[in-house]
C-alpha cells in the first residue's frame, strides 16, 4: 500500500497553488480614501468655510468634540441603540429563520410579511414610533429592529433551504439522528449565512438608526448631523457623517471579514 | 501500513420488492436478491434501470411498497451501524478537516473520547493512503483524495455491509483503475459484504464475484453473471485475460438488448419520475 500514499502526495503537489509574480502588499484600493480627501479639500478651496469647511477645520471640530467631552456620549447612545435594536433582531432572525427553512406552513407564512415590511423604509416608522414611545432610546431600538429583522430572516431561511440533502444524508448514515443533525450538520452549514445575515442586517440598523435619530432623538451620531443641519454647523454636519461612515468601516472589518475569511475557505465547493 | 481487524460481511436480502413512484410507472416488481456475507457484488445498468432507487431502499431512505430489505435478517435503516455508505460525490462535511470527516460517525455514534476517536480516524485514513492530509480540508483535496476520504469515513465505522453508488465515476480512468485495485486491497483485508453500484462495465467484472445487470423497469435482475477471475486481482493480468474479456463481451451485448428493450421516451420517463421524488 506504499503506492498509494505517493500517489496520494503526487495528487496533492498538483494542487498547491502556484505563487502569483508582483509587488507584494501593493494594492489601489490604498489610493481610494486620499484621493477622496484630496477631492474635498479641492472643492472646499471654491467655497467659504461656513458653508463648506476644510478636512482641517472638520478635524479641528472633532478635537474640540473629544476635548470637551462632548463626543463620546453620542457614540455611546448610539452604540447602545444598535446593541439593542440590532442585538434583538440577531435572536429573532435565527429562531424564525430556521423555523422558516424547515417548516414549510411557516415559510409560506412569513414570506409576505418579510416582503412588504421590506418595501417599506425605515424611517416611515419612525414618526409612528415616536407617537407610541416618545422621543428616546425605545422608538429608535424599535426602528432598528423593524429594519434589520426582516432581511436577516429571508437571508437564513435561504441558507438553511441550501443545505444541501446530501450533506444530511451523509450524516444520517453514519449514524446522526435528529438533534445531533442540527447541531453537526444544520448549524455549522449555515455558519455562512449566518454571517451573511448579520452583515446585511447590521448596515441595515445602522442606517436606520441614523435615519431615526435624525427625527427622534436628543443625542446620537444622527442627531449630530441633523442639529448641525438645523443651527447652519457644517462642520459638525461633516463629522457626524465622518463618524457614521468611519464607524460602520470600523465593524466591518474588524468583524465580519474576519468571520466570512473563516468561510471563504469551505465555501467554494 | 496501518493496522486493521477483520471485520466480516452480513448477509443481504432484497425479497419480493416492489415499488413505485406516486403510483406511477412501477420501478420494481418482486426483486429478489440475496447477497452472501462477504461477498463482493457489482449491479450494471444504463441510466434510468432504477440503480439509485435500489441504492435508496437498500439504505432504508425509501420504504418498500412490498417486500424488504433485510440486513442479518433486520429490517434496514440509513442509521444502522452495520451499513456503511459511500456516495457518487464524495459529500465530505466542508466545515471538517479530513480527519474530522473521518471522526463524524464515532462522534455520532460511539461514546469513544476525543483521543481514541482521532486515534482511529487516523488509522482508518493511513488506511486509504492520506497519512499526512489529517487536517486539510476537503476543498484542498483532490477529487481521488476527496473520494478516499469518503471511503475512510465509510470505514471506520466497521460497517458489515458497504453500499458504493457509482464511487469513483467522477474521477479519470487511472486515478479509478487505482482506486479499485486499493479497494480490493482493503475488501481483502476488511470483508465486509459489497454493494458496488456502477455503468462501467470494465470496474464491475474486475472488482466482484457476481455481476447483476438490471433491466429496463419493472424489469429487475436481466441477468446474473458468476465471474470467475481467480483472486487476487490484479490491473494487467485480469484485464487481459480471456476471460475477462469474454465477460466483457457478454455484459456489452447485455446492456445493448436492456437498452432497447423499451422504447426510449418510456424510460426518460421514468428517469424524470425518479428525479421529482428524489427531489420532494
Amino acid at each position: 500500500m506504499n503506492s498509494t500514499a505517493n500517489n496520494a502526495t503526487a495528487e496533492a503537489a498538483m494542487k498547491k497553488p502556484s505563487r502569483k509574480i508582483g509587488l507584494p502588499g501593493f494594492s489601489w484600493s490604498w489610493l481610494s480614501i486620499p484621493s477622496l480627501l484630496i477631492a474635498w479639500m479641492l472643492v472646499a478651496t471654491q467655497f467659504p468655510s461656513y458653508i463648506l469647511p476644510q478636512v482641517w477645520e472638520v478635524a479641528e471640530e472633532g478635537y474640540e468634540w473629544i476635548a470637551n467631552g462632548e463626543l463620546w456620549p453620542h457614540i455611546q447612545a448610539s452604540f447602545l441603540e444598535v446593541l439593542g435594536g440590532f442585538g434583538a433582531s440577531i435572536i429573532v432572525a435565527i429562531i424564525c429563520g430556521f423555523l422558516a427553512g424547515f417548516n414549510k406552513g411557516f415559510r409560506e407564512y412569513i414570506v409576505p410579511l418579510n416582503g412588504l415590511f421590506m418595501a417599506i423604509p425605515p424611517i416611515a416608522w419612525a414618526p409612528l414610533m415616536l407617537i407610541i414611545f416618545g422621543i428616546g432610546y425605545t422608538t429608535i431600538v424599535v426602528v432598528i429592529f423593524i429594519s434589520a429583522v426582516n432581511p436577516m430572516i429571508l437571508t437564513i431561511m435561504e441558507g438553511v433551504l441550501q443545505i444541501q440533502g446530501s450533506e444530511v444524508r451523509a450524516a444520517r448514515v453514519l449514524g446522526a439522528r435528529r438533534w445531533q443533525l442540527f447541531v453537526y450538520v444544520y448549524l455549522p452549514a449555515s455558519l455562512p449565512f449566518i454571517t451573511a445575515a448579520l452583515r446585511i442586517g447590521f448596515s441595515q440598523a445602522w442606517r436606520a438608526l441614523v435615519a431615526a435619530e435624525m427625527i427622534g432623538a436628543t443625542h446620537g451620531l444622527g442627531w449630530m448631523v441633523s442639529m448641525g443641519g438645523e443651527i447652519g454647523n457644517s462642520r459638525q454636519v461633516l463629522l457626524g457623517i465622518t463618524l457614521i461612515g468611519g464607524v460602520s468601516w470600523l465593524f466591518e472589518r474588524m468583524f465580519f471579514r474576519p468571520i466570512e475569511k473563516r468561510y471563504e475557505t469551505w465555501r467554494i465547493n | 501500513m496501518a493496522k486493521v481487524e477483520r471485520v466480516g460481511g452480513d448477509n443481504l436480502a432484497i425479497s419480493d420488492l416492489y415499488f413505485s413512484y406516486n403510483d406511477e410507472l412501477p420501478i420494481f416488481q418482486g426483486l429478489n436478491i440475496d447477497v452472501r456475507p462477504g461477498e463482493f457484488l457489482s449491479v450494471l445498468g444504463p441510466s434510468g434501470c432504477g440503480k439509485t432507487t435500489l441504492l435508496n431502499l437498500l439504505s432504508g431512505f425509501y420504504r418498500p411498497d412490498v417486500g424488504s430489505v433485510r440486513l442479518r435478517g433486520e429490517p434496514i435503516q440509513p442509521e444502522d451501524p452495520h451499513l456503511g455508505y459511500v456516495f457518487q460525490a464524495s459529500n465530505l462535511f466542508p466545515w471538517l478537516s479530513a480527519v474530522e470527516n473521518v471522526e463524524f460517525g464515532l462522534r455520532m455514534t460511539t461514546r469513544m473520547n476525543q483521543e481514541e476517536r482521532r486515534e482511529k480516524a487516523r488509522r482508518f485514513l493511513q488506511l486509504v493512503g492520506l497519512k499526512g492530509f489529517e487536517d486539510y480540508l476537503p476543498t484542498r483535496l483532490s477529487g481521488g483524495m476527496q473520494q478516499r476520504v469518503s471511503l475512510a469515513r465509510a470505514l471506520v465505522l466497521e460497517p458489515h455491509l458497504l453500499l458504493m453508488d457509482e464511487p469513483f465515476a467522477a474521477l479519470d480512468a487511472i486515478t479509478r483503475e487505482t482506486m479499485n485495485d486499493e479497494l480490493l486491497n482493503l475488501w481483502d483485508e476488511l470483508g465486509q459484504t459489497v454493494m458496488f453500484i456502477t455503468h462501467d462495465i470494465d470496474e464491475a467484472i474486475y472488482l466482484s464475484d457476481r455481476v447483476l445487470v438490471l433491466g429496463r423497469p419493472p424489469g429487475g435482475v436481466f441477468r446474473e453473471l458468476k465471474n470467475e477471475l481467480p483472486r487476487p486481482r490484479s490491473g494487467p493480468t485480469t484485464r487481459t485475460s480471456e476471460l475477462f474479456w469474454q465477460y466483457k463481451k457478454e455484459l456489452i451485448t447485455d446492456i445493448s438488448t436492456v437498452t432497447s428493450q423499451n422504447p426510449r421516451d418510456e424510460a426518460e420517463m421514468a428517469e424524470v419520475s425518479l428525479i421529482s421524488k428524489a427531489e420532494g
